[in-house]
């Protein structure tokens, strides 16, 4: 079953962000996955294998050629030159290999639909990592089986777009200590090794699992979410790469003065994959003493307060004017000296 | 007797005229001498009406206060400030009077205290930061470096103090407020000119900055609460 079922034929070249470090070639003009235009590598991660999402690659200036092929590689070498591509009937899959069957009078700027199980690995869907490379090489008659595919005259090199298969989740973020406040709860972590791979954290809150401070710490939402795969009901919290600490604002999630409220943290890294759910730990709102508390207490009223927003506005206004008339009678000495 | 008259006019113009051609030959003739050949031409300062100052030094405000050591313990700060003086009287042979403007801020932070626990520290911060305006009559005196060459400047300071100032915890403002006091100090300045003098000349001629140096500053803020007596490091220059 030809497996280009839906192909678009574009007669307008809308600008799309394309990640042009990932591209080589002339013919590709943007690259969209599961819908999304990506910025950087083109990353195929857990989420998208499993739901075989779709791959969409825009090309342009093909000319007029009978048929097009999309082949894949995990290295450079194998699909480049012609003699490398070989259509075999059964068998083990060589080096190079080509994705279903050759669409017919393309046109000149074709959008080729993939699948994400179809640039995962060359044997089985989405059970390795590595680098996959795609191919689009436009011919003037299908190769059949058995023979090497040849480049129509006058097309040029095939042009091709590097996938980034990523289908291993990065570890929990494991050590968690929470810093209780009035004004600002925290919660520290330590985070992934792999510094490479990792893209940062989110914090997750149950708001639904809010108590008081005496009570034991619990989250049904979170225990339930341990592989999170939906973040409804709870507050979440992005930090980037390399930070192992987050505070929030009591008041945002709605914390009384005396209860606590569920906290985990999930790993995310450039992939896009996550982590399972960090241990649960409930972060308290406590009342604080500040300095101010502490000074009032100590000393008085050593410290002058005010009752408006801006402090020292009359100072400023009183030390304006002085400076202006001193600016002033210079000014008339040195027209006078 | 007319013709004694004449004669005796024609003498005296004819003196005078030679007196004066002399004496302008003498302010119009070419160096003769060895002296006059190899002599240090005049410099010419460019007008100095103006001084600049940047300093860092420790400050712990309010002194000896006790909230603020059991808060923030040894946490001295650092107190940073800027100066801009305007000349209003040069005095020959002496210095400048100038009338002078501050600007120092300075920042402070510890964990809260767990209210009710004593000294039982919670996860939030808690910061206290001061905003110090000076108003100063200075007394610059640059004797030394002007008339004997040796590169040691003097400053006297006093003024008054205006210390706006904040208090938050865990992000949200505690409360802030102004607090007013007298200021004085003293200056002692090291002149950079001497270390490369033509370096020194073509800041003067292209820029207008008369001398560079750098100096150490003793201080007192007698502001209730914010005040403190301490010492800065800086930079300063007059143009």
């Amino acid at each position: 079953m030809n497996r280009y079922a839906l192909l678009v034929l574009t007669l307008f070249t809308v600008p799309c962000a394309a990640a042009t470090a990932q591209i080589k070639g002339d013919k590709v003009l943007s690259v969209r996955i599961d819908g999304d235009a990506p910025e950087g590598l083109f990353y195929i991660n857990a989420a998208l294998c499993d739901k075989n999402a779709d791959v969409q690659v825009r090309l342009q200036n093909l000319g007029s050629p009978g048929f097009l092929e999309v082949w894949r590689s995990s290295s450079e070498e194998n699909c480049h030159a012609a003699a490398g591509r070989t259509v075999q009937a059964g068998g083990k899959d060589p080096a190079c290999t080509r994705i279903g069957e050759p669409l017919q009078s393309p046109g000149s700027s074709p959008t080729v639909l993939l699948k994400a199980a179809d640039l995962a690995t060359q044997n089985k869907p989405c059970d390795q990592g590595g680098t996959q490379k795609v191919y689009f090489v436009p011919l003037e008659n299908a190769t059949p089986e058995g023979a090497a595919s040849g480049v129509s005259e006058g097309l040029g090199d095939p042009s091709w777009v590097t996938f980034t298969v990523d289908v291993i989740p990065p570890s929990a973020p494991s050590n968690l200590s929470g810093e209780d406040g009035e004004n600002r709860i925290s919660v520290k972590w330590k985070g992934t090794d792999n510094s490479d791979t990792a893209d940062g954290a989110t914090v997750y809150y149950d708001p639904s699992g809010i108590s008081k401070a005496d009570a034991d710490c619990t989250s049904e939402l979170l225990m339930a979410k341990k592989a999170l795969e939906s973040t409804e009901g709870l507050e979440a919290s992005r930090e980037a790469a390399g930070t192992t600490e987050s505070s929030i604002s009591p008041d945002s999630l709605g914390l009384k003065t005396g209860e606590q409220i569920p906290v985990a943290v999930v790993s995310r890294d450039k992939a896009g994959n996550r982590s399972l759910l960090s241990e649960v730990i409930c972060l308290r709102r406590i009342d604080t003493d500040g300095f101010i508390d502490r000074y009032d207490e100590a000393e008085g009223n050593g410290l002058e307060k005010c009752s408006m927003q801006a402090p020292g506005r009359a100072s400023f206004s009183g030390l304006g004017s002085l400076t202006f008339l001193a600016l002033a009678l210079v000014a008339r000495r040195r027209r006078t000296a | 007797m007319r013709l004694v008259s004449r004669q005796l006019a024609l003498f005296c113009f004819t003196l005078l005229s030679t007196f004066s051609i002399a004496n302008q030959s003498v302010q119009a003739r070419a160096p003769d001498t060895f002296e006059e050949m190899h002599a240090v031409p005049t410099v010419i300062d460019s007008p100095q009406w103006y001084a600049f100052e940047f300093k860092l030094g420790p400050y712990s405000p309010g002194g000896e206060n006790r909230a603020f050591k059991d808060t923030f313990g040894n946490d001295r700060g650092w107190l940073v400030g800027v100066e801009f003086d305007l000349t209003i009287w040069h005095i020959p042979y002496v210095g400048t009077i100038n009338a002078g403007a501050g600007f120092a801020w300075a920042n402070y932070d510890a964990k809260a205290f767990v209210a009710g626990a004593g000294s039982t520290r919670a996860g939030e911060n808690t910061e206290f930061t001061i905003y110090p305006l000076s108003a100063l009559a200075v007394l610059r005196i640059d004797a030394l470096a002007r008339n004997f060459g040796v590169p040691i400047l003097f400053a006297a300071k006093i003024g008054y103090d205006f210390v706006p100032w904040s208090a938050e915890t865990g992000g949200r403002s505690d409360a802030n407020g102004l607090n007013k006091g007298l200021r004085y100090g003293g200056q002692v300045g090291l002149e950079l000119d001497f270390f490369e003098p033509d370096a020194a000349r073509t800041l003067d001629q292209e820029y207008g900055i008369n001398h560079t140096s750098l100096f150490f500053e003793f201080f007192e803020s007698k502001t209730k609460g914010t005040g403190d007596r301490s010492f800065a490091l800086g930079f300063g220059a007059v143009f």
